[in-house]
C-alpha cells in the first residue's frame, strides 16, 4: 500500500442510526477514535453506543440539530476532530457544510464542495454529463410549440414517446404515444389533451416530448476517486424495486446488465471517465434510467456514500468507508485502480433489503418500542441495524429499522439466502415491511430477476397472495399460543375485547412464562 | 371452550377456534421465545404479553402481529367489534393534523376520517365501514400512539 500524507486520529460522524454505526465500525477497525453527535430526543440512538465520545446538539427539530451547520462546526472544534464523515442524507450533499468542516479545521470525508454544487443542480449536472459524452434520455429541451414541432421531435426521438407537462407532477398532463400506423393521429390527440389538462391543473399548457421506456430500470454505478483524476467505477447496482420512488431492494450486479454485457461494459467505462474528467474525490454514484434493451440514460449523480453500498462491498471485498477515509487522508489511486494494491473485481451476487417501520403494502408508518429482537445470521448474511430491544422507534427520522444484505456465488444463491435471512428475522413490538420481503423472495419474476421499476404495481396481487397464504398458515399457531398465554394468567383476568384489565393482572407472571424458563433451564426445546 | 382472536389494532376478527389441547410448547429465553406446534407445523416466534391482560404480541416472519383473545364465538361477545359500535384506532404513532368528520354525521366506507402526520408524511385514516360518527376521541394537533382510539362509529340504523 502506498504511503499517505497523513492519518486521521479522530473522526466526527455527522449522522445517526445505522449509517453512523456502520461508519464507527470501520473507524474502530482503523484505530480512529469516533465522536458521535445527537439531538436530545434521540439520545437512545444506537450509534452513541458505538462512538468513543458523544456531543449533544441540544433539543429541537432537525433544522436545529442534525442539520444545524454552525452547531456541528462548533462540535468539530470542541472535540478536536481532524475529519468528518457526513454519512448519507442530512448534510452529506451540502457544499456549505463541506466548507464549514474545512473552516473548523477538519477534513471533509467526501467530494469537493465544487463537485457537490455541480451535481446538486440537476440541470447543470445533465449539461455537464452530456458534455462528457454521458447519454441523456432523448427529449426536447423545452416545450413544443405545436403539432408539427411535436411530430418532428417524436420522429427524431423514436416512438413510444411520453408527453409531459412542463409544470406537471402526479401523472397530470402526461400521455404515452405508442408507435405504429396511427402514431401521428394519436400524437395530435394526446398533445391536445395533455396540453389542455396541463393548462387546467397548472395554469401552464407547455408540454415536452421525451422518450418513453416501457419497463424502465434503475441502474447505477458506484464510483470512487482520489480528487486528482485517479480511481474509477466500482461496478454496477440495480435498484428497480421501489415504492413511492424510494428504493426497497438493491443488488449487484444489476440483473438487467447481466443480460446486456456490452451495455454494462459501456456504462462502467462512462462512469470511470466521469471520475477522471471531474477529478472526483471520494465515493459517489451515477444513477441511470435504463430500458429493457440495455440503453441507459443519466438521471443524476449522488455525491456521497449510498444507503445500498453494502451490496457493492459484498461483491468487491472493498470497505467503501475505509476507501473514503484513505482518499481523504491523501491516498492516490492509479486510473482504474481501486484498492491501492490491486484492481477490485466483481465476484458473485449480493442483494439488500431495507426493512422499514411501515406496513408491507400500504406503506403506512409504524412505531412503538422494540420489545425483543432476533437478527438473522449464518453464512454470508450482513445486518446493518439501527435498533435493539428496548429501543423506541421515533417518527421524527428516517423509517429504516435495519438493512439485510447477503452474498451468494450466483443470484439464485443470493435470493435463497435473502429469503432465509428474512424468515429468520424477528422484530417484536414494532410493525415493519418484513412481510413484503417474505413475499418478494418467493415471487417468480423476482426470483428469475425479471423486473423493472413498475414491478410492485404489476405484481401487487401476487405478492399479497403469497403474504395472505402465509398469514393463513400462521394464524392457527398464533391463536393457540395466544390462548395459552392469556389462559395462563390468574383467574378472572381474561376480559372481553375493549375492556381494560386491572393493573394487578398485568403484573402477574404467567405460568406459561415460568414453565418456559424452567424448560430452558432443563435444556428442553 | 371457544375462543375468538381479534387484531388488536383494528378489532377485526381473525380466527375462531376451540381451546388448544396441549399442542403448544414453550421454550427458551426468558419466556420470550416460543415454539407453537399445531398438527405438523413447528415454528419459532418471539412473544410478549400486552398491557391488556387479553393481548399478546408475536414476532413472525411476516413481522410483529398483535392479537386479542376473547372467550366465546365471534357472533356474540366479540361482535362488539363487528356489530353496533366500532372503534377506529391509530395504526401509527404521530400527530393529528386535520379532522374531516363530525360527530353525529354519517360516513361511507373508505371515507377519510382524519389525517395523521408521521415520518414526515401525511396519512389519511379512512373509515373501515359505513356508519355514524359517534365520538371523535382526538383533537387536531394532538399526538397519538399506535393503537390509540381515534373515532368511534355507530351502526347508523335509521332513526338513531
Amino acid at each position: 500500500m502506498r504511503t499517505s500524507t497523513r492519518r486521521f486520529k479522530k473522526l466526527l460522524i455527522a449522522n445517526r442510526g445505522e449509517i453512523a454505526v456502520r461508519i464507527a465500525r470501520t473507524c474502530r477497525n482503523l484505530g480512529i477514535r469516533t465522536i458521535g453527535i445527537y439531538s436530545e430526543q434521540d439520545r437512545r440512538s444506537l450509534h452513541l453506543d458505538f462512538c468513543d465520545e458523544v456531543v449533544s446538539l441540544g433539543e429541537g427539530p432537525l433544522s436545529e440539530t442534525y442539520l444545524n451547520i454552525p452547531k456541528i462546526a462548533e462540535a468539530i472544534g470542541r472535540s478536536r476532530a481532524d475529519a468528518v464523515h457526513p454519512g448519507y442524507g442530512f448534510l452529506s450533499e451540502r457544499a456549505a457544510f463541506a466548507r464549514a468542516v474545512t473552516g473548523a479545521g477538519a477534513v471533509f470525508v467526501g467530494p469537493s464542495p465544487e463537485s457537490i454544487e455541480a451535481m446538486g443542480d440537476k440541470i447543470e449536472a445533465k449539461r455537464r454529463m452530456a458534455a462528457m459524452g454521458v447519454p441523456l434520455l432523448p427529449g426536447t429541451e423545452g416545450g413544443v410549440k405545436d403539432f408539427s414541432e411535436a411530430k418532428k421531435a417524436a420522429a427524431k426521438i423514436g416512438y413510444p414517446v411520453l408527453l409531459k407537462a412542463a409544470a406537471g407532477g402526479g401523472g397530470k398532463g402526461m400521455r404515452i404515444v405508442r408507435g405504429g400506423k396511427n402514431s401521428e393521429k394519436e400524437l395530435a390527440a394526446s398533445l391536445e389533451s395533455a396540453s389542455r389538462e396541463a393548462k387546467n391543473y397548472f395554469g401552464d399548457g407547455t408540454v415536452y416530448v421525451e422518450k418513453f421506456l416501457e419497463n424502465p430500470h434503475h441502474v447505477e454505478v458506484q464510483v470512487l476517486g482520489d480528487g486528482h483524476g485517479g480511481g474509477g467505477h466500482v461496478f454496477d447496482r440495480e435498484c428497480s424495486i421501489q415504492r413511492r420512488h424510494q428504493k426497497l431492494v438493491e443488488e449487484s450486479p444489476a440483473p438487467l446488465l447481466m443480460k446486456h454485457p456490452k451495455a454494462k461494459e459501456r456504462v462502467l467505462e462512462v462512469a470511470t471517465q466521469v471520475v477522471e474528467r471531474m477529478k472526483y474525490a471520494s465515493a459517489g454514484t451515477l444513477e441511470f434510467l435504463a430500458g429493457d434493451g440495455g440503453g441507459f440514460y443519466f438521471l443524476e449523480m449522488n455525491t456521497r456514500l449510498q444507503v445500498e453500498h453494502p451490496v457493492t462491498e459484498w461483491v468487491t471485498g472493498l470497505d467503501l468507508v475505509e476507501r473514503q477515509i484513505r482518499v481523504a487522508e491523501g491516498e492516490r489511486l492509479k486510473s482504474g485502480e481501486l484498492t491501492g494494491a490491486k484492481k477490485a473485481g466483481q465476484r458473485g451476487h449480493s442483494i439488500e433489503a431495507r426493512v422499514y417501520a411501515e406496513t408491507p403494502f400500504e406503506y403506512l408508518p409504524c412505531g412503538g418500542k422494540v420489545k425483543a429482537l432476533r437478527l438473522p445470521c449464518g453464512p454470508f448474511v450482513r445486518v446493518d441495524s439501527a435498533i435493539y430491544p428496548g429501543y423506541e422507534v421515533l417518527t421524527d427520522y428516517d423509517p429504516t429499522l435495519l438493512k439485510l444484505s447477503v452474498w451468494g456465488a450466483d443470484r439464485a444463491q443470493a435470493v435463497a439466502r435473502l429469503r432465509s435471512a428474512v424468515d429468520e428475522l424477528r422484530i417484536l413490538g414494532v410493525g415493519s415491511n418484513q412481510g413484503f420481503f417474505f413475499a418478494l423472495t418467493r415471487e417468480k419474476d423476482f426470483i428469475e430477476g425479471n423486473y423493472g421499476t413498475p414491478y410492485i404495481d404489476r405484481r401487487m396481487k401476487d405478492l399479497k397472495a403469497i403474504h395472505g397464504a402465509e398469514m393463513a398458515r400462521l394464524l392457527p399457531l398464533l391463536a393457540h399460543g395466544a390462548i395459552e398465554a392469556v389462559r395462563a394468567r390468574p383467574a378472572g383476568t381474561l376480559v372481553k375485547a375493549g375492556e381494560k384489565a386491572g393493573e394487578k393482572a398485568g403484573e402477574a407472571r404467567s405460568a406459561w412464562e415460568s414453565s418456559a424458563r424452567a424448560a430452558a433451564l432443563r435444556g428442553e426445546r | 371452550m371457544k375462543y375468538t382472536i381479534l387484531s388488536s389494532e383494528t378489532d377485526e376478527k381473525l380466527f375462531e377456534c376451540e381451546s388448544a389441547k396441549g399442542d403448544v410448547r414453550v421454550a427458551i429465553e426468558g419466556g420470550l421465545c416460543a415454539v407453537a406446534s399445531g398438527e405438523a407445523s413447528r415454528e419459532m416466534f418471539l412473544f410478549a404479553r400486552g398491557a391488556r391482560a387479553d393481548a399478546v404480541t408475536f414476532a413472525t416472519a411476516l413481522g410483529s402481529i398483535s392479537l386479542v383473545v376473547t372467550r366465546g364465538g365471534g357472533d356474540d361477545e366479540s361482535g362488539a367489534g363487528r356489530r353496533g359500535h366500532r372503534s377506529v384506532k391509530s395504526s401509527m404513532p404521530g400527530k393529528i393534523l386535520r379532522i374531516h368528520c363530525k360527530e353525529g354525521e354519517p360516513v361511507e366506507a373508505g371515507q377519510p376520517l382524519l389525517t395523521i402526520e408521521a415520518m414526515k408524511m401525511e396519512n389519511e385514516i379512512r373509515s373501515p365501514g359505513a356508519g355514524v360518527v359517534e365520538k371523535i376521541a382526538v383533537e387536531a394537533g394532538q399526538k397519538v400512539e399506535t393503537g390509540g382510539l381515534l373515532v368511534t362509529l355507530g351502526a347508523g340504523e335509521p332513526g338513531e
